[in-house]
């Protein structure tokens, strides 16, 4: 008989509504939702209603609740690390915080240090290192044990909303793309890079340090104004590409690519919010090709995961420790880019 | 009436199977002759060019260069100052009907962001990296505009990345090439309102090109086409010779590129 663990929500948005609702709703011989913390009162209210929770106005109450098992972090970025050291304090079992795990290496080394003393299992909320296919397409690369010479991330997307009106009914619906904003000076541009990375690129450098594991140089950075940009890397005999192009009116296009010089391993993934099963691998060479999916997301296998961790004791596919290094990688990545930014006049 | 006009193939042994294997589904078009003057000359560029330039004789009317990526730019233009007013035909992967390339154009006005051109070859020659630089050139040059600089951003021992610009509305160009199992071309397009995908396989030979152009209407591709880019570059040279094309922009094409690659 599967163990129930019970859930408690801080920030009750788009992506508890739209994502993490949805899934669980799926998974009730595992979770339950207790608690949905939210500043809005009223979005607290209705989203804990629609999953037969509590509402609640303070993290404080979720936190000091002894039958909340896991805390999920669905709130701003800025509020991440003081929460997930928060829920070490109080002795939780587990915690999933959507990504970025911190905003800055000293925030999430304090979670980490908080986390080996309450024994707390904290799980990066990054789908696609956890999509069935990824994970399956990565073993398969593993085991060639050749070592990627070029990765590539692409990600060309129409605007959420399309998704998210399709996974949830929003309790505010989703706002339109924002309108070009004014022409920015060179640091604003500088500064929106390395928000696009840290909330764009972001689900992706998991799965990119991989096969790649150090930003080495960026050689050539490119804002693609609202959510966009152009990144190429270079490190040895490594080469990296970050594309992305953020809102476009055509269909999503959601591809991670590895090679080496005898095998590549393509990633196709479906777009955020929608629950449509897990991304599609495939691993080429000259005589072969194996392909990989699987009818379950990589939102849902985060879930069943983290489930597996706290009532079997089974092993983290992936350590705080290695959570840490991706996000290292990313910020010392926006750095490197606003530095090498190309100014647009 | 179709004309048919007598090949002579090049001594490079690999390059004149594969062009067995083109001419064979062209049998109106094209007769392969050993010996003799032939209409055609196929000029190999791995070859001895001197001793295949001294071939020319007063019966050629044509020249096919086959593997024009692999030629350095003296050798390019001392085909072309040999050929004297022959018309000279190049051997491309990315070689398309004219539907082909309108098609795939769509939106002339459309200005993108990102061009993605990459390169997968199998060689493990030297000269192979450059010689696939070389098609994403002429392929952009088809499609795109007039090559106006080329940046080399980096290189190893199994890949090369530039940046392009052009005389057009395309930004944001980057070309690589990289050594792996097989022989690719891709593009990759993209915009606020247009994204163009494009594959070429330079083998199996009459693999059709992948299209697909996505718009706010979805996405949607044209009727395969299952002939490669050799194919097509013998019937444009066929086409040619019947005075029904002219090949001057892409020799000069062909020049530019090969000046911007002198450096590999």
């Amino acid at each position: 008989m599967t163990r129930r663990l019970s859930i408690g929500f801080l920030g009750g948005g788009l992506v508890t509504q739209a994502i993490h609702l949805p899934v669980l709703a799926g998974m009730r011989d595992a979770w339950q939702v207790g608690k949905v913390m939210d500043v809005d009162a009223e979005v607290a209210r209705i989203v804990a209603e629609r999953c037969g929770a509590a509402p609640c106005a303070a993290a404080a109450e979720v936190l000091e609740d002894p039958s909340i098992d896991v805390v999920a972090i669905c709130s701003p970025n800025a509020c991440h690390a003081e929460q997930a050291i928060a829920a070490c304090h109080a002795g939780k079992r587990g915690v999933l915080c959507e990504k970025p795990l911190a905003t800055t290496l000293q925030e999430a080394q304090a979670i980490a240090a908080a986390a080996a003393v309450s024994g707390t299992k904290i799980l990066v909320g990054t789908m696609h290192l956890y999509d069935p296919a990824f994970r399956a397409g990565l073993r398969a690369f593993q085991a060639t044990r050749d070592v990627a010479c070029y990765v590539k991330s692409a990600i060309y997307l129409p605007s959420n909303g399309h998704f998210i009106d399709l996974a949830t009914e929003a309790v505010h619906p989703s706002t339109p793309p924002p309108a070009a904003a004014a022409m920015l000076n060179g640091e604003e541009q500088r500064q929106r890079i390395r928000q696009t990375i840290l909330g764009l690129a972001i689900h992706h450098i998991p799965l990119l340090r991989r096969f790649y594991p150090a930003v080495g140089a960026v050689l050539e950075a490119r804002r693609l104004p609202p959510f966009g940009y152009s990144l190429l890397l270079h490190n040895g005999d490594q080469i990296a590409e970050l594309l992305a192009f953020m809102p476009g009116q055509w269909p999503p296009y959601w591809t991670f690519e590895a090679a080496s010089e005898r095998h590549s391993l393509t990633v196709r993934f479906p777009p955020s919010y929608v629950a449509a099963g897990s991304g599609h691998a495939q691993l080429d060479s000259a005589t072969t090709t194996s392909a990989f999916h699987s009818p379950i997301s990589g939102y849902e296998a985060q879930w069943r995961h983290m489930h597996d961790v706290l009532v079997n004791d089974a092993p983290q596919l992936e350590s705080l420790d290695a959570a840490i290094d991706d996000l290292g990688f990313a910020i010392e990545l926006a750095e490197q880019s606003a530095a090498m930014l190309e100014i647009a006049a | 009436m179709t004309t048919q006009y007598s090949v002579a193939l090049a001594q490079d042994e690999a390059d004149a199977g594969f062009q067995h294997i083109v001419l064979a589904t062209l049998p109106n078009r094209f007769r392969i002759v050993s010996d003799g003057d032939a209409d055609i000359l196929v000029i190999s560029a791995t070859g001895d060019l001197k001793r295949q330039l001294a071939a020319i004789g007063p019966g050629t009317r044509a020249l096919f260069v086959s593997a024009p990526g692999r030629l350095s730019a003296e050798a390019f233009k001392a085909i072309r100052e040999r050929a004297g007013g022959r018309t000279i035909g190049l051997g491309l992967v990315a070689a398309f009907t004219d539907a082909a390339a309108d098609w795939l154009r769509a939106d002339s006005a459309d200005s993108p962001g990102i061009v993605d051109v990459e390169a997968e070859v199998s060689s493990s020659d030297a000269g192979a990296l450059r010689a696939a630089l070389f098609e994403q050139l002429m392929l952009l040059d088809a499609l795109a505009g007039r090559t106006t600089g080329l940046r080399m951003l980096t290189r190893t021992s199994g890949q090369a990345v530039a940046a392009v610009t052009l005389d057009s509305t395309w930004r944001g160009i980057r070309i690589s090439a990289r050594r792996n199992f097989r022989d690719r071309v891709a593009l990759h397009t993209v915009s606020r309102s247009l994204r163009r995908q494009l594959t070429l396989t330079a083998h199996p030979h009459a693999e059709p090109a992948g299209m697909r152009i996505c718009d706010a209407a979805g996405s949607r591709s044209p009727f395969p086409v299952y002939e490669g880019g050799q194919r097509r570059s013998w019937l444009d040279l066929h086409d040619a010779l019947e005075g029904k094309r002219g090949f001057q922009d892409r020799l000069a094409a062909a020049a530019r590129a090969l000046e911007l690659l002198r450096f590999e």
